[in-house]
C-alpha cells in the first residue's frame, strides 16, 4: 500500500509537467534551436544555402555602431527596472498589506495596463505627449512654459512609457512576496525599538528581495526586447537592439543577421540578470552571516 | 386576321423570343465571369470599384473582386501557389514588379491587346510590355508654410539649419517612401549606385531630424499635429493634409522627382484574358484613369485630359513636369536595401 502511493507520487508529478514540457520543447525550443542555426548562416538570406559561419557574430561586434546599441539598450533597461522598483515596491508593498477584498480591488486596477492593447497605450501615449497634448497643454496654462516643448520622440519618453506597461510586473511581484512576510516581524522588530526605517531596510528588504528579483528580471528583460514603444514613441531615432533586430528580419529578410542580434541579447541578457541576481544573493548571504554572528 | 398574316407575325415574334437571350448574351460577353485582383484597401479599391469595375459589369456583365491585404503578402501567396494563383491580375508597385518578373509570374500586354495602352506617356513604362501602369506616386519634400517661413526648393534643402528639430522622413526600410534617399544623392553629384552624398546630406540633417515615420499614416498624423513642419512626403498625402487645413507645401524639386508607378498585371495562365484586357482598357479609358486622381490625387498614366481643378493638384500634370520624372533602376535600388537602412540607422540613432 505505502509503495503504491509512494511511486504515484513519483510518477504524477511527471505526468503533470509533461503536457508544459512539450509545449515548451515543440514551440520555444525548437524554433529557438532554429534560430540559433540560422544565426550560424553565412550571407544575408535564409534560403541562400547551408554552411556555418561566425560572420554574423564578428559583423556585430567589429561594429561599434551595435556594441553601443547594446550598452544602450541595457542602461535603458536597468533604468526601467529601478524606475519600476521605486514606483512599484510602495505599491506592492500597500496591497499585500490591505484585507484581502481591499487588495483584489485594488490590484485589478493596478494590473488593468496589461489588459489594453499596446498599440492603444503607445497611441495614447502619443496624444498625451504631443505638441498639441496634454502634458504640453497643462505646462503652457501654468505658465511653465510659453510654447510647446517636444516630448514625443526623446529617450525620456520612451522609457516613462515603458515603465507605465511594466511596473504592473513589478507591483504583482513584489506583493505576492510581502503578503508572505508576516506582520508580526514588524512588530516585533518595533518592540526592539527599530524605527519604521529601519525595520524597512533590516526586515522588509532582506525578505523582499525574491519578490523584487523576480519583479526587476521581468521588467528588465521586457525593456532590453521591447521594439514597439521604440519605434512609435521614440520615433525610431532611439536606438533599441529590440527595433534593429525587428527591422533586420522584417524589413531586410536578414534572418542570420537578425538571429545572431537575437542570440546576442539573449545569452547578454541572461547573463546581466544571472550576475545581478548572484550579486545581491551573495550579498543577502553575507548579510545573514554577519547577523548570526 | 388572315392565316398567310398570322403566320408572319408569329415567326417574327418567334424568331425575336428566340433571338433575345442571344443578343443579351452579346452585349454582357463576360456574363458569369468573375475576376480577382489583389486590392490596397479602403479608397483606392473604392475608387477602382467606382470608375473600373461598375461600368464594366453594366457594360459587358464582368465582375471584379478586389481583395484587399498588403502587397508583399499578396506577393507571396502568388508565388507561392503558381500552380493555382489566389489573383487573375495583380496590382503591384515599381519595386514588386521586379519580383514577380523574377518570379515569371505575369504576361506581357500590349496595344494589340488593350487599345488604350497606346495612350500611356511615354518614360510611364518602366518594364516593357510588362505591366500596365495607371497611377504614379511621388515622394517630394513638403513642409508647412505656417512655420516655415523660406519655402524649400529640393531635396537636399532638408539639412538647412532653420528646420532644427522639425523634420519628419520615412524610415528607410521601404524601397518606396525612401526614394528620397536617391533624390539627396544625384541632387549631390551622386548616384544609385554611388549614395555616399546622400549620407553626407543625412549626416548634416540629422539634428533636424525628430523622427523616422515607421508609416504613412504615422507620419501624416505627425504633420496634422504639428510635430513635424517639413519633411519627405507622399505626393497625394500632402493633398490630404491640406484638405484637412493644414497648410503644407509640395515640392517639385527642379533637378528631377522620385516616384512609384502602380501597375496591373495579368497573372500568367489566367483563364479569362479577354475579360482581363477588358478590364485593363477601361482602367486606361478616361473615366477609369481619373478614378485615383479625383479619390487620392495620385497622378495619371496616360494623355487623359485632366480638368482644372484636378490639374492644379497633381504633381505630374503637364509635359514639363511629366520630364522631371526620374528613371529609376528598380533592380539595384532593392538590392541595395539592406546598406541604405543600415547606413541610415546609424547616422540618425547613433
Amino acid at each position: 500500500m505505502k509503495h503504491s502511493v509512494l511511486s504515484r507520487r513519483i510518477v504524477n508529478p511527471a505526468l503533470l509537467l509533461a503536457p508544459m514540457v512539450l509545449l515548451l520543447a515543440g514551440f520555444l525550443v525548437v524554433p529557438v534551436l532554429g534560430l540559433l542555426r540560422s544565426s550560424f548562416l553565412p550571407g544575408s538570406h535564409l534560403l541562400e544555402g547551408g554552411g556555418f559561419s561566425l560572420q554574423q557574430y564578428i559583423r556585430f561586434f567589429s561594429d561599434s555602431y551595435y556594441s553601443s546599441v547594446l550598452l544602450e539598450t541595457f542602461i535603458d533597461g536597468f533604468a526601467v527596472s529601478l524606475i519600476c522598483l521605486l514606483v512599484g515596491f510602495p505599491v506592492g508593498y500597500s496591497l499585500a498589506r490591505l484585507p484581502p477584498l481591499e487588495r483584489r480591488w485594488r490590484t485589478i486596477i493596478a494590473i488593468m495596463p496589461l489588459t489594453l492593447s499596446l498599440v492603444v497605450i503607445v497611441f495614447g501615449w502619443l496624444i498625451v505627449l504631443g505638441r498639441n497634448g496634454v502634458v504640453n497643454s497643462l505646462f503652457i496654462s501654468l505658465g511653465i512654459f510659453s510654447s510647446p516643448k517636444q516630448f514625443l520622440f526623446t529617450r525620456p519618453a520612451v522609457l516613462l512609457v515603458l515603465v507605465q506597461q511594466f511596473v504592473p510586473f513589478m507591483i504583482l511581484s513584489v506583493m505576492s512576496v510581502v503578503t508572505q512576510i508576516h506582520p508580526v516581524l514588524e512588530q516585533a522588530a518595533a518592540n526592539l525599538r527599530a524605527n519604521r526605517f529601519t525595520t524597512f531596510r533590516r526586515i522588509i528588504i532582506p525578505l523582499a528581495v525574491p519578490g523584487i528579483l523576480v519583479g526587476f528580471n521581468l521588467v528588465f528583460v521586457l525593456s532590453i526586447s521591447a521594439f514597439v514603444t521604440p519605434r512609435l514613441v521614440g520615433g525610431a531615432r532611439i536606438a533599441m537592439l529590440g527595433s534593429l533586430i525587428y527591422e533586420r528580419i522584417m524589413s531586410e529578410l536578414n534572418w542570420p543577421s537578425g538571429a545572431a542580434m537575437a542570440f546576442v541579447l539573449f545569452v547578454s541578457g541572461f547573463g546581466f540578470t544571472a550576475a545581478i541576481n548572484a550579486l545581491i544573493a551573495s550579498r543577502l548571504i553575507a548579510g545573514g552571516k554577519r547577523y548570526a554572528v | 386576321m388572315k392565316r398567310r398574316e398570322f403566320l408572319k407575325v408569329a415567326t417574327v415574334a418567334a424568331a425575336g423570343v428566340l433571338a433575345a437571350p442571344y443578343v443579351q448574351a452579346q452585349s454582357k460577353k463576360f456574363s458569369g465571369i468573375t475576376l480577382r485582383v489583389n486590392g490596397f484597401g479602403g479608397l483606392y479599391d473604392e475608387a477602382l470599384r467606382k470608375a473600373v469595375a461598375a461600368p464594366l459589369e453594366d457594360k459587358c456583365g464582368l465582375r471584379i473582386q478586389f481583395i484587399a491585404g498588403a502587397t508583399s503578402t499578396d506577393l507571396v501567396k502568388l508565388i507561392a501557389n503558381r500552380d493555382n494563383p489566389p489573383f487573375d491580375m495583380f496590382m503591384a508597385d515599381s519595386p514588386y514588379m521586379v519580383e514577380l518578373l523574377k518570379a515569371g509570374m505575369i504576361q506581357e500586354v500590349g496595344a494589340s491587346d488593350v487599345r488604350n495602352v497606346q495612350r500611356i506617356l511615354p518614360g510611364f513604362r518602366e518594364f516593357g510590355d510588362y505591366g500596365v501602369p495607371f497611377s504614379v506616386a511621388a515622394v517630394v519634400p513638403v513642409y508647412n508654410s505656417k512655420y516655415i517661413k523660406q519655402p524649400l526648393a529640393s531635396y537636399s534643402d532638408i539639412a538647412r539649419a532653420d528646420l532644427a528639430g522639425r523634420a519628419v522622413i520615412p524610415a528607410p526600410t521601404f524601397d518606396t517612401s525612401s526614394l528620397y534617399l536617391l533624390g539627396l544623392a544625384e541632387e549631390n553629384g551622386g548616384s544609385i549606385t554611388d549614395m555616399a552624398p546622400a549620407y553626407k546630406v543625412m549626416a548634416a540633417a540629422k539634428p533636424n531630424i525628430v523622427a523616422l515615420a515607421q508609416a504613412t499614416v504615422a507620419e501624416l498624423q505627425m504633420f496634422q499635429n504639428e510635430e513635424a513642419y517639413a519633411g519627405f512626403f507622399w505626393d497625394g498625402r500632402a493633398h490630404e493634409l491640406r484638405t484637412k487645413g493644414i497648410p503644407i507645401v509640395t515640392v517639385v524639386p527642379p533637378q528631377g522627382v522620385y516616384s512609384i508607378t502602380t501597375y496591373i498585371n495579368l497573372i500568367k495562365g489566367m483563364k479569362y484574358p479577354e475579360a482581363a484586357h477588358a478590364y485593363v482598357e477601361q482602367l486606361l479609358s478616361d473615366q477609369g484613369m481619373l478614378a485615383l486622381p479625383q479619390a487620392l490625387r495620385e497622378s495619371v498614366t496616360t494623355d487623359v485630359d485632366l480638368p482644372e481643378e484636378l490639374r492644379r493638384d497633381l504633381l505630374f500634370n503637364s509635359p514639363q513636369r511629366n520630364a522631371l520624372k526620374k528613371k529609376i533602376d528598380w533592380q539595384v535600388w532593392i538590392t541595395d536595401r539592406s546598406a541604405r537602412i543600415e547606413q541610415v540607422n546609424k547616422i540618425i540613432r547613433s
